[in-house]
This record gives C-alpha cells, structure tokens and sequence, in this order.
C-alpha cells in the first residue's frame, strides 16, 4: 500500500452555524438564545459592564465580583454555594477589563430552583465584611504565589508599557492596593454597574422555550427598572503608552527567563483585525508556525512559544510569550524580530498558506462544535456588538487572503523596531 | 453512550461512537504504555518518547503539517499509566488521521536530530514546570517518600534531568517495538462517522502492521507501609504547605468509588468541608485541596493546602487531623452524601459533551477493561454509602499509612 503519498482532502468553506434568536424579559432586558445540544443541560449567562475600567480603586470591580456570591440578608456564602453545588450546578464568576460575568452550568431538571438563588445573590448581595476580610487575605497569599513566577511579573510589565501605568487597561493592582478595599465600595459599584442598564442575558440549551418563562420570572418580573438615570459609561482614555522599549526585571532565583515582546494595537472592529489574525497564525498562532518551528523545534530553547491577539472593547494588542533557557533569551528576542521581519519583508509561500488556511478553518469549526462552545464564541463577540455571523465573515477572508495582502498588513502593523520588549528572569545588572 | 467495537486480526481493538452533531471526528489512540513501565534508570523516557512521536514516521517526514493541511488539530499526553494521542478534523478529511497515526504505530522515523531537539524541549518543559514553580517540586518529593518499590515512586517528567539528558537512540528504538503495537493500543472515535466505515479504514490502514511482542509487565506491588513518614523542605516560597498522602486501593476497587465522594465531601466546591471550615471559618489555610491520584494500580489520596499568613504548619495539621476525626466520630448527613453524588453526576454529565471528550472516555474505560464500563460509573456512585464511606476512611487515614511533605519558609537575605 501506499503509505507515502496522503489522502486526497477537501477544503471546508462553509459553516453550519445555529442562528441565535432575540427575546426580551418584561422588564426590557435584552436575551439573546442558543438553542443548541442534545443533552438535558444548559447555561446561563448575565454579563454586566462593570469591569475594571469603570472602578475608582483598585480591585473595586474584580472583588466586587467575587463577593457577590458570600452572602445575602438571609443566606451566607456557604449556604449559598452548598445550595448551588446541591442542585449540582456550576457558577462562574469572573470581571476582566471590560465586562464581569456570572455564568451558571445546570441540568434541565434543576433549572428553576438554580435560577430563582442566583436572582437573589445577584440582585441583594450584602457584602459583609469578615468575608470580604477572608478574601482579601487569601487573594493577598496568591499573589505573594504569582509574584514569584517570572510569567506573571512579565505579563504585568507588559501591560504597564504598552497601555500605560495609570490607564484603566494597563494599571495593574499590586498587594498593598488590596488593604484599603471596603465593603461599601463594592456596594457602591454594585448599585451603579449591575442594573438592568448594564446587563445582558444568554441562554443555552437544547430546550429554550422552556427556560425563557423562568429566567423571566427570576430576571425580569423580579427586577423591577430602577428609577434614577443608568450611569454613563466613561470613554476610554488615550492610551499612555510607554517610550521604554525594553524592561528587565531581574530574579536571580529563577532557572528560566519569561519574555513578552509586543505592542497596543486595536479591537477585533478595525478592519484590519480579520486579516492580522491570520498574519499572527502564521507567526505564533498554532504549533505548526514559525515561532515553533524555530524556537522550539529547531533550537529547542522553550517548552512552547506563541503569539497572540488581544482584543479588548476600545483597544487591544499583540503579543509574543514564551519561558525560555536562561541563557538564550536575547537570542530568542532576536529570532522572534527576524520571523517578524520575515512576514514584513517576503510574501507567505502558496504551500504555509494553504496550510494555515485549512488548520484555521478547522479551528473555527471546532470552535463551534458544541452547545456551550457556541455560547463561549458568542460570549467572545458580544463585547463588540457582532454575531455568529463574524465567524462566517472571517472563514471568506481566510479563503480568499492573498500572501501580499499578509505581507502589506505585517508591515503596517508589527513592527518589530516599535514593540516593548520585557524580559524577568535571573539576569544580572539590569540596565 | 452508544458505541459498536470491534478487534483487528493483528490485535487493535476499535471503538466508535456515531454522533453527527458534530462537524468533525475526534480520533484516540491509547497506548498502553506509561511511566511506570519504565527502566528506573531511565526515568521520564515515556514522556520523552511521546514528544518524538511527533518526529516524523517511516513514511512522513512531519506529522503536524498534513494534519493541520486537512484542517486538524492534535494533542497528547503521558501519565503514569498510559500514553494518549488525540485530533480532531473535519469528517471530510478523516482518512488523513488514519494514514497519519498507522504510519507512527507503524514504524518512527528514529532520527537523531528529533532527540537532541526534544531532550532539550522536555529539559525546559521540566524546568518551566517543576523548578520555575513555588511548590513546583512537590511531586518531585512526594513520590518517592509515599513510594518505595513500585515504579509510581517517580513522576512522569522523569526523577532527574539527568535521565532525560542521557537517553540515546538505541533507546528510543527498543522503547518504540516494545511497547508501540496495535495490540497493545485502543483506536476510539466518535463525531460523524458510521461504524462499518470506521472499520473498513482501520482495516485498510491499521490491518497491515504485524502485532508486536510487548515486554511483559511485572510490576512489584507497593509492600504495606509500616510508619509515618514525615520530610520537611526549606524553600523561598511565600507561605509554608502541607502535603498529605495516604495509600489508597486501585481503579477497579470499591474503595476507588467511596474515597472519590469523600474527597468531594471535603474539598469540591466552595461549600466543602474543609474550604468552609479551615479557610473561611477558621482561615488556618489560603487554600486547601483533597483528591486522589486516580491511578490504575493502588494510589494515593493526597489532602495538600497553603498555610495562611501567620499560622504554623502544626497548626495546619492539627485542624486536618480534627476534619478527618470528624469524619470517622460525626454523623455525615444524607444531603450531603446527595449534594457530592448530584455534583458527580453532572460532571459525568459535562464531561461527555464533546467528540474529544467522549473518544477519550471510551478509549480509557476499554483500557481499563472494558468500554462498557462508562455506563456503569454513575450506579457505582450512586451507591456509596455513610458506612462505607465511614470504614474506608478509618482504613486510610492511619498515620503508619500517611507520608508528610511540609515545605517550611525560607527568608530570603
């Protein structure tokens, strides 16, 4: 047989994508539906703006976040998550930048009872402050953790360079900014940033017309509108991007050094943001790029080497990471300016190009392949007002992108003389 | 979950799940072959070796590229038991897995260049994993206090970077015809595809390669420990910890069953036993855990957490000891025996919602025996009872059958 040659294979242009449909709870809040799976399952998302740019302390949003499930009038955080965790449900929480999210996991069959807790944690948290005082000492323990690991103290100087140090995207709260936090500020942001004004609602399933009656009951007649006007929210300031290109923070203790080589650049609604993605596979985008092939594979200086693009709601950014030998890391920064400077310079061979092509239509198919991985893709989109229908929109592009339309693109956009570079590892004398 | 199987004559057994929800198939190919099959002088070769399977094989120089051309994806992974090869691709492009993973089982590449690049990939991956870590080390030292014989006494990545540094070729030969072999290995799918046509491909592309004779297992089993062991490690790291290990049954005892809920009791979720009552109540720890190590020979079941600000680490065990005495002298109460069975029904549930997840499950449970086995594991779960859960525990938890790591606070000049 023939073992050599490999089997014929088709390109996949087109994609089979669920249409979400549109409904309104009594009290007006918008509720977006994905009726998707087949197993009696499904989730629930209500995501609010109320993420870090709109906090006036530091760690106001995040831990506003968290302490939402510790208590109520009548129920304590532990009653709270064993009635959670007794219906055998799921519930996330999280704040990023821009948004913080509650999001519940739970069986058909214990739909209600799950629903009609979570209105009430969301809705008249307590704040009290001996838990509040647990979770602050505790998140204090984990980051003395972080702060020992050269990832994270990179990853944070990355985001002071490029964003700016005291800009809402690029400031980053460190352990003495914890101490001052008290309950009434997150009561405070709370009241203003998790009304109906600033939330949406999704819901998953395989059977949604029946969860739509229920999250009304808990989330719309429940919810009364509020009377005073919904808080405007704040513009984005311009960025405050550093003139350092280059940060060393020195850790003498550590075997490895953490790097992170990259630049602001802006959200997935420029035009240009489609076609850069392509441009970042092709560079650090999957384990066949360039990035790995040459650090890893060729040199074999790090476990793993990738590039990425951040897309936050007014900005974003590019960024290469990787954990590398010691002793290689300037070589390593060096490497990756030339693979950047090779995108810039030549165009992409048919073959790579072919190659990324299929491996990205691929991911988006897997990306959607699942109830609840349609809902993290349109999770993923919503920040930016776009559908499911962005998916389709970028698997044309990636069927039609030329190698000098990459080339043009690399060129305008990355750089590489432009890009902070941070490295945190056992360097000696940093200058 | 449906599936159909079926046994080529050389050996390879097949399982296939139909599911045409899915746009794509998800492809497994367990190997039967883990750390603890490994020389003790050559530790961490497993892992190494599953790192060179991506090295090229007899007929194709490069095993990402044509998968990633037909619009696929892979990973693996090596434990102490087996080795796992997945992908997922279009349906479309499914044959293209087929040709790629029977030419690897087939026969590799063996090139020296591959080994010197993937020593060096592992040597930074152990280096990013255990050394670069606070507490990165702590199965580095556990293993061997809690082990004594049986080859679990060293983790996966290997005992020291020296074995990984001193594997030569000849090696990785004899590794690969030993223990690569369709029948030592389990090929599951599931995603859109029918049986009959998964067979007609294994035929085609699988039928071919000879069955092997795969150097016999004989391991020694892990003799009972007599005494408590106890190591203390000073290290720079932010707050001292505490690693408790017990030894435990193997995958098909019944204690497997009653201490998975018992860890659940104590520390799955935010209402557990020991989160609400050693961190939030009593805030002795930051951060406190209970599991077990889920292997197929006798394992361990491991109670580890960090120290809060200011606490000492006998302050720490003695608050364990209470929760564990609790738990052997109190009454456990039926809702919360119902509240951990609920929570390991709908992880069940969760986790066999995706191609990649269901293909894995039936590749480990055949492994395990049989794929049969998948549909039983609720029903064993759901009936563990107080007393058992009550007798195992006073079993286990002795300290002549305890192994203590305390990582003591080293202040930095």
């Amino acid at each position: 047989m023939d073992r050599k040659t490999m089997p014929d294979i088709k390109t996949v242009t087109r994609l089979n994508l669920i249409q979400p449909e549109h409904a309104q709870l009594s009290n007006g809040l918008p509720v977006v539906i994905i009726p998707a799976g087949t197993e009696p399952v499904c989730r629930v998302d209500l995501v609010f703006d109320a993420g870090m740019r709109y906090q006036d302390f530091l760690f106001q949003s995040s831990l506003t976040n968290q302490m939402i499930p510790e208590g109520t009038a009548k129920l304590t955080g532990g009653m709270i998550a064993e009635e959670f965790e007794f219906y055998g449900s799921y519930f996330n929480i999280s704040a990023d930048r821009d948004e913080a999210d509650f999001t519940i996991h739970s069986l058909e069959k214990h739909l209600e009872p799950v629903l009609s807790l979570m209105s009430e944690v969301l809705i008249h948290p307590a704040f009290p402050e001996e838990e509040l005082n647990i979770i602050k000492a505790n998140r204090i323990e984990s980051m003395k953790v972080d702060d020992q690991r050269v990832e994270s103290l990179a990853r944070k100087e990355f985001n002071r360079l490029i964003f700016g140090k005291n800009h809402p995207y690029g400031v980053v709260g460190e352990i003495p900014d914890i101490e001052p936090v008290v309950s009434s500020m997150l009561a405070d942001f709370h009241s203003r940033f998790y009304d109906q004004s600033h939330c949406r609602i999704m819901i998953t399933g395989p059977n949604p017309d029946q969860y739509l009656p229920l999250i009304d009951r808990y989330f719309g007649q429940n919810w009364p509108l509020k009377n005073s006007a919904p808080v405007t929210r704040s513009g984005l300031p311009p960025l405050q991007t550093s003139d350092l290109k280059r940060s060393i923070i020195s850790r003498p203790d550590a075997v490895q050094t953490a790097l992170r080589i990259g630049k602001p650049l802006f959200s997935r609604l420029h035009p240009d943001f489609m076609g850069l993605s392509v441009v970042n596979t092709i560079l650090g985008g999957y384990f066949g790029s360039r990035l790995m092939s040459n650090i890893r594979e060729e040199k074999g200086y790090t476990y793993g080497i990738s590039s990425f693009l951040l897309s936050l709601k007014d900005s974003g950014n590019f960024v290469i990471g990787s954990t590398v030998g010691a002793e290689v890391w300037e070589e390593t920064v060096s490497e990756c300016k030339k693979e950047i400077n090779r995108l810039c310079n030549d165009k992409v061979p048919e073959q790579e190009l072919e190659l990324v092509r299929n491996y990205l239509t691929g991911q988006i198919q897997r990306s959607v392949d699942g109830p609840f991985l349609i809902a993290d893709q349109l999770r993923g989109l919503w920040i930016h007002d776009l559908d499911l229908n962005y998916l389709s929109d970028f698997m044309k592009l990636i069927n039609s992108i030329t190698p000098e339309e990459i080339r043009t693109l690399a060129g305008k956009h990355l750089d590489p003389s432009n890009m902070a570079v941070v490295a945190a590892g056992p360097i000696k004398n940093p200058d | 979950m449906e599936f159909t199987n079926h046994r080529l004559d050389n050996g390879l057994r097949i399982i296939v799940n139909s599911d045409y929800s899915s746009p794509m198939v998800a492809m497994n190919i367990l190997y039967d072959i883990g750390a603890r099959d490994e020389d003790p002088t050559l530790t961490g070769f497993a892992h190494l070796f599953e790192h060179l399977m991506f090295g090229g094989s007899a007929n194709i120089p490069d095993y990402d590229s044509p998968l990633q051309l037909a619009g696929g994806e892979n990973n693996a992974f090596t434990n102490n038991d087996y080795t796992d090869y997945h992908l997922t691709i279009p349906y479309q492009n499914l044959e293209t897995g087929f040709w790629l993973e029977s030419d690897r089982m087939n026969e590799l590449a063996f090139s020296q260049e591959s080994l010197d690049v993937q020593k060096k990939v592992v040597i930074e991956e152990y280096r990013q994993r255990y050394l670069n870590q606070p507490y990165g080390d702590a199965w580095l030292l556990l293993k061997p206090l809690a082990y004594k014989v049986h080859p679990y006494l060293w983790p996966t990545i290997g005992k020291e970077i020296r074995h990984i540094e001193e594997a030569r070729l000849s090696d990785v030969k004899n590794f690969f015809y030993s223990h690569y072999a369709p029948n030592n290995a389990i090929l599951s799918l599931s995603g859109s595809i029918q049986p009959d046509e998964a067979f007609k491909m294994a035929e085609k592309w699988f039928g071919p390669i000879p069955s092997r004779v795969i150097k016999p297992r004989n391991l020694k089993p892990e003799p009972e420990q007599t005494g408590f062991r106890f190591q203390q490690v000073e290290r720079p790291v932010p707050s001292p910890a505490i690693y408790l290990a017990w030894h435990m049954g193997d995958r098909f005892s019944r204690e497997y069953y009653i201490l998975d809920l018992l860890s659940d009791i104590l520390s799955n979720g935010m209402s557990a036993r020991l989160f609400l009552r050693l961190v939030k109540d009593r805030k002795l720890f930051s951060d406190i855990d209970a599991y077990m190590t889920g292997d197929r020979d006798p394992g361990l079941f491991v109670i580890c957490g960090r120290i809060a600000n200011g606490v000492t680490a006998e302050a720490g065990m003695q608050a364990i000891r209470e929760e564990i005495s609790r738990i052997l002298n109190e009454p456990i109460e039926e809702r919360e025996l119902n509240k951990v069975k609920n929570r390991a029904e709908s992880q069940f549930l969760f986790s066999n919602l995706n191609v990649q997840n269901k293909a894995l499950n039936l590749s480990y449970f055949e492994w395990l025996g049989d794929a049969a086995m998948i549909g039983r594991e609720m029903e064993l779960i759901r009936s563990v009872t107080i007393t058992e859960i009550k007798e195992t525990a006073a079993k286990i938890f002795r300290d002549s059958n305890c192994s203590c790591l305390v990582y003591a606070k080293k202040e930095e000049n």
